[in-house]
């Protein structure tokens, strides 16, 4: 991972390759992974998860992980354990502990495709923070 | 972003592309928690049609390629409110994220769902 974050971001190479990686958006209170970087459009699926698509033929790509610092404040902050904390850092724990959240209400509206979906992709590719959220 | 604007490809390169004072609808509140803030309701979302977006595109003459947006699809722009928030006065805050979202079939100039997804139509 360490080869990937000094990639072509640091360097300014426009023509480099790219390399997905999870970014936390403080403003937006928003967790980010996208898998390839091409044109997309953003499919909310609820108030937690929002898949990115590819805009030609809607395949799947990545997904954002909504009100993430909130989630952790609430589920994961009194769990003091260092072992938690890292495990937060894991996005697909972190979807893994939505979906138990949720409970029967994922069987809404074709959620649970939308999740097994999301988590397919973290799984895959073991996207992961590498930061807590600030002040979390 | 070098030649962006002289390839050919490109050539009108402004010509289509929209700004945040041109939306056509604006929505309050998100609906989703955001840090401390459980429901969203300090957010406002801009919604916009633009004709054209820039992508990437590795070519030695430039990087970012004018594409036209297809149809069905809308930009949605969403911005932090600074509060207290005054109604009628300039609206003041931060844009912090973008994307282009799903038009509902009913309304194709409104995103899909938004009767659930934002609290309140502005305009």
């Amino acid at each position: 991972m360490e080869d990937k974050m000094g990639g072509p971001t640091n360097k300014t190479d426009l023509s480099g390759r790219y390399f997905p990686v999870a970014v936390y958006y403080e403003d937006a209170d928003m967790v980010e992974y996208v898998r390839q970087d091409v044109p997309c459009v953003n499919r909310r699926i609820d108030d937690f998860l929002t898949l990115t698509l590819k805009m030609e033929g809607r395949e799947p790509i990545g997904f954002k992980l909504k009100g993430f610092k909130n989630f952790y404040l609430h589920y994961f902050k009194d769990d003091a354990q260092r072992d938690d904390r890292d495990r937060f850092l894991t996005l697909v724990n972190v979807i893994e502990k939505a979906t138990k959240l949720l409970g029967n209400k994922i069987f809404e509206e074709g959620r649970k495709a939308a999740y097994d979906q999301a988590y397919k992709i973290a799984k895959e590719d073991n996207a992961e923070l590498h930061e807590l959220p600030t002040a979390a | 972003m070098p030649n962006v604007k002289t390839w050919g490809l490109n050539v009108p390169a402004e010509e289509g592309l929209i700004t945040l004072v041109e939306a056509h609808a604006c929505f309050r509140g998100i609906c989703r928690a955001l840090a401390e803030d459980d429901n969203g309701e300090n957010v406002v979302a801009y919604i916009l049609k633009p004709r054209f977006f820039y992508g990437y595109v590795t070519n030695l003459v430039s990087t970012a390629v004018k594409h036209a947006t297809p149809e069905g699809l809308l930009f949605a722009v969403y911005a932090r409110l600074d509060m207290p928030w005054d109604a009628q006065g300039a609206t003041v805050g931060v844009v912090t994220h973008g994307g282009f979202v799903e038009s509902d079939p009913g309304n194709p100039l409104l995103p899909e769902d938004h009767a659930s997804r934002y609290t309140e139509r502005l305009w």
